[in-house]
């Protein structure tokens, strides 16, 4: 399997993102409000990465993500390393959309995930009303959230990507 | 013709490689990888925590020299009381010794405070935990009680070599003994969640039916002995409404915490002497005084 660079600098632009979002969640937290950007991390990865370099990436970002989680470890790794799969289908659309586009997927696939965390997460909490409350509550942050900060993370993707000479475009032996 | 139709399956057979090998991946390999992400993004939170602090430092650069010297009188005033505290507290410390002495009862536990700041706060539906910057070099033991000014925080869930995870009185999967204030008889106090734009709540189990409250006269529940890691009295929140329970004997009901959980700087991690790990570096004194439990 031949190295592709562009696999780690939507690494190292995960990690980046995975900052941010904490910085932002450690003041919302006090508003009893949590953004949830997980798509984010798998759209472009699936659209333009081998799927083996995508399938890693979705793995080492959600080892990341759990290593200070009490949740067991890999949990997220496996949750978006099905995301990547199923966004893997449609690699050609989502390599030739516009960010729009993009962020209309991003949208999408966010809000499933956030409903399937919830659900595989709840425990004694599922038949909890406030805890549904809360749940809708992150859900409509990060749908409001995520335009705008999907706008200008995918933008920085897309940027890096250019700037070392490669597009979004899915390879060729895809 | 078959062959172009098994490679339609290729993306589902590499994913299913992929979460094979994941799972006959050894414990032990998953446990060091966890380890190694953690220890690597250990740093990002606490140069978070310290750009909060940096920012903090540059507000107090842009105040006025007079509301720095109030500042300051105001703090020499609350330090000469807390002296007078402390010495009130060693002479109650002292005499506590001497009636333990005579009576023949078992000693107290003590306790010495390790302050610490906090690096992160992770406050979602599912987990409600936070990350100081103190870990296994300051001795922190897995399980110590966490306190600030207004009570209860947590429990320390997780050691790492220079942060600790401490999963908050709030959280779901929290429980520990506890007391209604003016009432003998322990209850069983677990956190429930943080719902939006409102105080953290927590529940209590088991309340003799005798306890009445309501949301105009609240009473406070307080950290038991029973509980172990805790020293006693410490506020964890207040009990704002009780229903009858399912077995007709007890109560339960909701309990409103602190609303500062959630935006804690600094805390105290409360470390049983006698149950120290051995710190890897030289601690400060100011952080090391030995006190009493009670």
């Amino acid at each position: 399997m031949e190295i592709d660079l562009r696999g780690w600098l939507l690494a190292l632009s995960n990690v980046l993102l995975y900052w941010l979002v904490q910085m932002f969640n450690d003041v919302l937290g006090d508003h009893g409000l949590t953004l949830h950007l997980g798509a984010l991390y798998l759209i472009l990865p699936a659209a333009c990465l081998r799927q083996g370099w995508a399938l890693l990436l979705a793995f080492a970002t959600g080892w990341l993500i759990d290593a200070p989680l009490p949740v067991t470890f890999g949990f997220h790794s496996v949750l978006y390393a099905l995301t990547v799969t199923l966004l893997y289908a449609f690699q050609r659309s989502l390599g030739r959309a516009g960010l729009g586009q993009l962020i209309l997927v991003a949208l999408g696939v966010n809000a499933i995930l956030i409903l399937v965390q919830s659900l595989l997460l709840a425990g004694p909490l599922l038949g909890n009303s406030l805890y549904w409350l809360r749940v809708g509550g992150d859900l409509l942050a990060s749908t409001l959230a995520l335009p705008l900060i999907g706008w200008w993370f995918l933008s920085w993707e897309r940027w890096l990507l250019l700037l070392t000479g490669s597009g979004t475009e899915a390879p060729e032996s895809a | 013709m078959a062959l172009k139709r098994l490679s339609q399956f290729k993306p589902l057979v590499v994913l299913l490689v992929f979460l094979a090998a994941w799972w006959v991946m050894p414990v032990m390999v998953k446990r060091w990888l966890q380890t190694g992400f953690y220890e690597f993004q250990a740093p990002l939170s606490a140069a978070e925590s310290h750009l909060e602090d940096l920012q903090s430092y540059w507000t107090l650069r842009g105040q006025s020299k007079r509301e720095m010297i109030e500042a300051g009188r105001d703090l020499a005033r609350e330090n000469a009381r807390l002296t007078v505290q402390l010495q009130d507290n060693r002479s109650l410390a002292a005499e506590i010794s001497r009636l333990e002495t005579l009576l023949d009862l078992p000693s107290h536990p003590d306790f010495r405070y390790e302050v610490a700041r906090v690096a992160r706060r992770d406050l979602s539906a599912w987990w409600q935990q936070i990350t100081i910057r103190k870990g296994a070099n300051y001795g922190i033991p897995v399980g110590a009680a966490v306190i600030y000014k207004g009570g209860v925080v947590g429990r320390v869930r997780e050691v790492h070599a220079t942060t600790s995870i401490v999963e908050l009185v709030s959280s779901s999967g929290f429980r520990m003994a506890a007391n209604v204030v003016g009432e003998d008889r322990p209850v069983t106090y677990q956190g429930l969640l943080n719902p939006p734009f409102s105080n953290p709540l927590g529940e209590v189990l088991n309340v003799p039916a005798a306890v009445k409250v309501s949301p105009s006269q609240p009473m406070r529940l307080v950290s038991s002995r029973l509980g172990g890691i805790f020293p006693e009295g410490l506020t964890i929140g207040e009990v704002v409404e009780l229903t009858p329970g399912s077995d007709g004997f007890f109560q339960q009901g909701r309990v409103q915490l602190n609303p500062d959980l959630g935006a804690l700087r600094e805390v105290a991690v409360v470390i049983p002497i006698g149950d120290e790990t051995t710190p890897a570096v030289e601690r400060p004194p100011a952080t090391q005084e030995a006190v009493r439990g009670d």
